[in-house]
């Protein structure tokens, strides 16, 4: 065999191999956007391959069932991701431009945080917003959210200033410009893919989070998108197409993010995960 | 260059410290004062409400008695060795990207892996629960589908007791995940070309390079991830939580030491006992940090 001929063959043997791992973990997404357009008896006479008349209306049931928890995840996940961006900035820029007296201490502070598990002061949290009497409001969902968030955040962005070149701050300190306004028109236009980057990991982070709502929050109406769909699935007749659409709906937000913002997540993933 | 501000230059800049006052003081108002008031309270029958009595160590010696707790970390032991086996496919995946000829098959591959993950962790274990149901789920239809199953017969996956765990274990199939495949392709991406080249002259089959080349140069990456997830895998609960409510199946046999937190304290109302058990885990992840730490620097 020549030697084109062999390397097209190798070429193809790695195609075949990922693709079957394709096929494989698509598989599940496959069965549920398929499912989500049959009826009870479609699905139980065909439960695998798509099958006429498709059932739309799934959707709409799903919608009414799914809307009000992945609007109630949105404001919860964005207030936080935003509140935890605005302040970790400011305090990674303390760190990152000045060493001030009892500094290191209070970075020390911080890092020991992202020691300790979450599920180890998961009582004593609970306890402490039952009795700041937040229990059952978004307040118990936000605080400690944005709270959890800094010490990560304020991490990956202390590296990120201390690179900035000296010059601009020089440059700005001649100006008069205020530390305050120094964060807010030197750091922030800079940290455009950073934070992009962190923030679509945050976002990620509060749509899978599942703790937080199931604990603090009784009331249905007020529920959040992973402790509502748990409870959909465990109601006690199911109709799998209504189900499975309302699954769908429920992906959907994060996949259209996805599709806006490729490059950063993707980089994100790959570097600033570990690097921090 | 930071700026160096001495104690006597104080008075100049004491409001530099209003940059890092909001977060400190939430740091200090809901991670550290509850870190502590848990502490304390190892020493409590607490039940978070009227119940609160000092009994000295009497937690920490039921927590050694608990068989619900020896046998939760018998049930760790078994998810990390499965874990460990479970990055194989990745680590397979992402050399297997990376010797693709051509880079604009890379970067559509390294998309394609990353939209699973992009799907909510819930919904993807909602589809996998519906696998396992048994009489419409997925897994049961095939096989009765291929009259391995009579027509009414049905494998319990989830609530025969000796079922439950394997279950769990296979979920994910085939266990590529886009967070391990992006970090060792970022890593594989550092080998330089030339000890391709060096490789192929002396006769280095795919095995041999591999085995010789990208794993030992992948190691870094493989290190950061093993470590990850074996902290993450004593930690976790809401997985266990999600497929088998709180419960963990017949005779809690899944259990995790942070599903029995969980019940203990939420169901049972023994809060003090849950901060014991809280305790008992930041201690083990401590000295897993701390072997890591060792077992890295030996290496390096």
């Amino acid at each position: 065999m020549s030697r084109a001929a062999q390397s097209r063959v190798t070429e193809l043997l790695k195609h075949s191999f990922l693709w079957i791992i394709v096929i494989c973990a698509f598989s599940g997404l496959y069965l549920m956007l398929e499912i989500s357009l049959k009826d009870n008896q479609q699905f139980a006479e065909s439960p695998w391959i798509p099958t006429a008349p498709f059932h739309w209306e799934n959707y709409i049931v799903g919608w009414n069932q799914v809307a009000p928890y992945i609007l109630n995840t949105v404001f919860v996940a964005v207030t936080i991701v935003v509140v935890t961006l605005v302040l970790a900035m400011y305090g990674a820029f303390f760190f990152a431009r000045f060493k001030m007296p009892g500094g290191k201490f209070i970075f020390f502070l911080f890092l020991m945080l992202m020691m300790y598990p979450a599920v180890a002061n998961m009582v004593p949290a609970f306890i402490l917003i039952k009795q700041l009497g937040l229990y059952n409001s978004y307040w118990a969902l936000i605080l400690p959210g944005i709270i959890g968030g800094q010490a990560f955040t304020i991490f990956v962005l202390r590296g990120f200033i201390e690179d900035i070149p000296q010059d601009f701050f020089d440059a700005a300190e001649i100006d008069g410009c205020s530390m305050w306004r120094q964060v807010w028109q030197i750091v922030f236009p800079l940290s455009g893919p950073i934070v992009g980057t962190l923030a679509i990991l945050a976002i990620i982070g509060r749509w899978n989070d599942f703790v937080a709502p199931l604990i603090y929050i009784r009331d249905p109406a007020k529920q959040l998108l992973a402790v509502g769909l748990l409870h959909l699935e465990g109601e006690y007749t199911r109709k799998w197409g209504e189900l499975m659409a309302g699954y769908t709906i429920a992906s959907l937000p994060l996949v259209i993010m996805f599709f806006f913002t490729m490059k950063l997540f993707i980089r994100g993933l790959s570097s600033g995960g570990v690097k921090g | 260059m930071a700026i160096d501000v001495s104690i006597r230059r104080l008075r100049y800049y004491w409001s530099v410290y209003l940059l890092i006052a909001l977060p400190l003081l939430g740091v200090l108002v809901f991670s550290y004062y509850p870190i502590f008031n848990g502490l304390v309270h190892i020493f409590y029958r607490w039940d978070g409400d009227t119940i609160e009595e000092f009994v000295g160590l009497k937690n920490i010696r039921d927590m050694f008695g608990d068989s619900d707790i020896g046998w939760s970390f018998v049930v760790v032991a078994i998810f990390i060795v499965a874990n460990v086996i479970k990055m194989i496919p990745s680590i397979l995946t992402a050399v297997i990207i990376h010797r693709l000829v051509s880079d604009r098959w890379q970067y559509a591959y390294r998309v394609l892996f990353v939209i699973p993950m992009i799907v909510p962790m819930i919904v993807w274990i909602l589809i996998w629960k519906y696998y396992y149901e048994p009489t419409s789920g997925f897994f049961n239809q095939i096989l009765r589908a291929i009259h391995v199953l009579g027509p009414t017969d049905n494998i319990l996956w989830l609530s025969d007791k000796w079922l439950v765990i394997p279950s769990l274990i296979f979920m994910g199939f085939p266990w590529v995940g886009a967070f391990g495949v992006l970090i060792y392709l970022a890593g594989l991406q550092n080998i330089p070309q030339s000890t391709y080249e060096a490789a192929n002259l002396d006769g280095a089959g795919p095995l041999q390079t591999l085995w010789y080349i990208e794993l030992p140069l992948i190691m870094t990456q493989i290190r950061i991830t093993l470590v990850l997830m074996i902290i993450q895998t004593v930690q976790n609960w809401q997985f266990v939580y999600l497929f088998l409510g709180e419960q963990a199946g017949p005779d809690h046999i899944a259990d995790v030491p942070g599903l029995v937190l969980f019940r203990e304290s939420f169901s049972q109302g023994r809060m003090g006992y849950g901060c014991a058990i809280g305790f008992l885990l930041f201690i083990v992840t401590l000295v897993l940090t701390w072997i890591n730490n060792k077992v890295a620097r030996v290496e390096r």
